[in-house]
């Protein structure tokens, strides 16, 4: 899809924004946290469904977030104070960085299609997984916790988001604004050349279109995506284990991309809500079996449905033409 | 002298132990350029047949003989249901093959629970070898490996089904054209590739601890291998196995396991962005 | 032998790029399709091949439909295809590469043959094809495609791209197989030379379409007839 319908998106906001006044705390508290995973899948839906770079490692950069987050409001880190302001600033700083770096060596060296990218983002998610376990100062296996609350300075007081409304409320502003700001970016000039570059990144060369930095801005854009919803996660946890860097979520996170539509952030968000639910209300039913229906699902969606459940209706609600 | 030679051979079993499991990856992905990433999986089914084998009370030996037979045909399977359906869209066949590694693991964890297991391996004891005792079935597995190099050049340049898949993969549309069954030369590689991983499985699991996490382990330095082999073919995979398997093991006797996968990933992007540099001039 | 009746043909669904085309072939005789770049010469080719999108029409070969068959299937039913470029195996010797060109057939043409009529590719047997002059590389290409004794050959601008005196030798060649073995050739040409030397009949195509036939002494005779079409 080359273009975020917008009636729809605006729709779907308006309705979450009226929710409080139905819902009761636990549901907005369960949302809340979907839509800190909604973030990543967004992430990953504007990575490779617009970029065409399938990271099996986006989890990463969640992770590395989550961690920047805590070690920022627990004031482990160096000559700064603890902070959880600082912290989510840092939550969007350190795996935009990470992104750069790993960017620079991994899709500078023009692998970044096809096989080896695949295999060496896999390689990343594993090493960075096995770094935190084996790291004392990001608290080893255990993780990080006991981290404060996120606070707002508003006027005449201070908010902390550790109450249900108030969390739901401001995850569901930053969701909202990161789902549109993605679906500007997607419809802009360079949202065109990101995806001339996917289709035929030689071609694309020869039009003068450099694909190394197209890709290289798409990948660090999702990064800095994925590390605000990690930095969210955090805050609303108030802990961090190196499972949120691992392989496990990096897989999540793809089927519900896959399930949602990988062509659009919001149908990603939208697969990562849907996929969390059904997991809510059978994944204990289930027990290990979720995984195994996980992986069935995803098998199914990408043979089946290969632009997703929510991708394709969209597509259909904005008038395009099945490609 | 005694542990620079156990070191010697400890980095070559790695990186023959490596070959055995890249070579069905050298067939699958190398040549047909298929990326299964289910396997590593499929190496799991064969340390688990080989499981079941000795515990129906068949031994070794069956296992080892049973293991690529049903491995290869479960390979067959998947061609025929999801590779093939997916062959014009390579980041989709990543993600089946990804979704289907995750079915079989989930569904060893129901089969035979999450906890790992051992299998004795079939020769105890160990053989002095340069002026150090080295286990023998390490021994073994080193020898199978070689075996398996050996048949693989031969069959892919000594034999007509060689030559065949060779010509497909220079130009499929003219080996279609020549009257080769391109789309059964797919299937009969693809299942030959699964069968060599049943194979590894079977043969490595007296060696490792076998549990269901095992296949990602044997998987991502296999991949790394094939990647950085300068060729395709068995030869190549070789130098590949040993660059990454050999190299992983002789870092990992001075350091950490994770620096010595650091230190490997790092010589794979070198080796990598040298590779697409070549690949890229080539094109223009 | 080859009968195409109403061909409609193309690669992406909804956007033919054949509109079309009849045609009739029979033993020992040669067809010249003749047009300019994009008249859709080479999507005949691959249609009557398989590896085009057919959406309407039919394909007869000795009478059987061959439409909608494998590839390798239509290969083996008796039509070879010497493509368009170099329609060599690159990385491959030329031995492999005519092993390969009868491998998937029950009774091909030994190596022996086809070094007899091929000389030059004898004497470099262990050379990797691709390392191969133009010439040279196509005649590999129509030795390979002999080695599955076809009855019918088509040939995709056998003549671009090589040498005016080897465009002569390779006339000699083709006309051989017509006279001695009693081939059929579906010649695909832009240039009139080798097509005027072996066609009995030329079909001209613009735009998917044929916009003229004649037969193959009025193609030699009246070169400005064909020379309007292409536009020379």
């Amino acid at each position: 899809m080359s273009r975020e319908p917008l009636l729809p998106a605006l729709l779907l906001w308006t309705a979450l924004a009226l929710l409080p006044f139905a819902a009761p705390a636990w549901l907005l508290a369960q949302l809340a946290q979907y839509l800190a995973y909604g973030l990543l899948a967004m992430s990953l839906a504007y990575v490779w469904g617009q970029g065409g770079l399938l990271s099996f490692c986006q989890a990463l950069f969640f992770g590395a977030g989550a961690y920047a987050f805590a070690l920022a409001g627990l004031g482990r880190l160096p000559l700064l104070p603890a902070s959880p302001g600082l912290g989510l600033v840092l939550a969007v700083l350190v795996p935009t960085a990470l992104a750069l770096l790993l960017g620079l060596l991994l899709v500078g060296a023009r692998v970044a299609t096809g096989p080896a990218w695949a295999v060496l983002t896999l390689v990343l998610g594993v090493i960075a997984e096995r770094l935190a376990v084996a790291s004392p100062f990001l608290g080893g296996s255990n993780g990080l916790a006991g981290l404060p609350p996120l606070a707002l300075p508003l006027p005449g007081r201070t908010l902390e988001l550790l109450d249900p409304l108030p969390t739901y409320l401001a995850l569901l502003l930053v969701a909202a604004a990161v789902q549109l700001g993605l679906a500007r970016a997607i419809a802009a000039p360079s949202g065109s050349l990101l995806r001339a570059v996917r289709e035929d990144p030689l071609r694309a060369a020869h039009l003068g279109i450099d694909p190394t930095r197209a890709r290289l801005r798409a990948f660090t854009l999702a990064a800095a995506v994925a590390g605000l919803g990690g930095g969210l996660f955090a805050a609303q946890f108030g802990f961090v284990a190196p499972p949120l860097l691992g392989l496990g979520l990096s897989t999540e996170v793809l089927v519900w991309v896959a399930v949602g539509g990988r062509g659009s952030p919001l149908a990603a968000l939208l697969g990562a809500v849907l996929v969390k639910t059904v997991e809510g209300l059978l994944g204990e039913w289930l027990g290990a079996g979720w995984p195994l229906a996980l992986g069935l699902l995803l098998l199914l969606v990408v043979l089946l449905f290969p632009r997703g459940i929510f991708g394709g209706l969209l597509a259909r609600l904005a008038g395009a033409p099945d490609p | 002298m005694p542990t620079v030679s156990l070191l010697l051979l400890d980095a070559l079993g790695q990186a023959l132990g490596l070959f055995l499991v890249a070579s069905g990856l050298a067939l699958t992905f190398g040549l047909l350029g298929v990326i299964n990433l289910a396997h590593g999986e499929l190496l799991l089914l064969g340390a688990y047949t080989l499981l079941a084998a000795e515990r129906a009370g068949l031994g070794f030996w069956a296992g080892l003989a049973l293991a690529p037979l049903l491995v290869g045909l479960l390979g067959l399977a998947l061609e025929l249901l999801v590779v093939r359906r997916l062959r014009e869209r390579p980041l989709d066949t990543l993600l089946a093959t990804w979704a289907v590694a995750l079915v079989i693991r989930q569904t060893i964890v129901a089969l035979f629970g999450p906890a790992a297991h051992t299998v004795p391996p079939p020769i105890s004891g160990s053989v002095e070898l340069l002026g150090v005792p080295y286990p023998a079935h390490r021994l073994l597995v080193m020898g199978l490996a070689l075996l398996v190099g050996g048949l693989l050049a031969w069959l892919l340049l000594a034999t007509r089904l060689g030559l065949a898949i060779r010509g497909t993969v220079a130009d499929r549309t003219l080996a279609a054209a020549s009257g080769l069954a391109v789309r059964r030369l797919d299937a009969t590689a693809f299942a030959l590739g699964a069968a060599l991983a049943g194979l590894a499985g079977a043969a490595t699991a007296p060696l490792v601890s076998v549990d269901p996490q095992m296949g990602l382990g044997f998987l991502l330095p296999a991949f790394l291998a094939v990647l950085v082999a300068p060729s395709g073919g068995a030869a190549g995979t070789m130098l590949g196995a040993g660059l990454v398997g050999g190299g992983e093991s002789l870092v990992a006797a001075f350091a950490s396991p994770v620096v010595a996968q650091l230190a490997v990933l790092a010589l794979a992007v070198v080796l990598l962005r040298r590779v697409a540099g070549r690949r890229l001039r080539r094109e223009r | 032998m080859l009968e195409v009746r109403g061909l409609v043909a193309g690669y992406r669904p909804g956007a033919p790029v054949l509109l079309g085309v009849d045609l009739e072939l029979a033993p020992g005789r040669v067809l010249a399709v003749m047009g300019r770049n994009g008249a859709g010469k080479s999507t005949l080719v691959r249609a009557i091949l398989g590896l085009a999108r057919r959406e309407a029409g039919t394909i007869l070969l000795e009478g059987r439909s061959i439409a909608g068959w494998r590839t390798d299937r239509i290969v083996r039913a008796g039509i070879g295809l010497v493509p368009q470029g170099r329609g060599v195996f690159p990385g491959l010797t030329v031995e492999e590469n005519l092993r390969l060109g009868g491998l998937g057939h029950r009774r091909p043409l030994p190596a022996a043959a086809l070094y007899a009529r091929f000389p030059v590719l004898a004497e470099r047997r262990d050379r990797d094809a691709a390392s191969l002059s133009g010439g040279e590389q196509r005649q590999l290409a129509i030795a390979r495609a002999l080695a599955a004794r076809p009855r019918l050959l088509l040939l995709d601008e056998p003549s671009e791209g090589i040498q005016p005196s080897l465009v002569e030798a390779l006339g000699e060649t083709l006309a051989e197989l017509v006279a001695v073995d009693g081939m059929a050739l579906l010649l695909v040409e832009q240039s009139l030379e080798l097509a005027a030397r072996l066609a009995d009949e030329c079909l001209v195509l613009e735009d998917g379409r044929e916009v003229d036939r004649m037969s193959g002494a009025v193609l030699a005779d009246e070169p400005a007839r064909i020379e309007r079409h292409l536009g020379l």
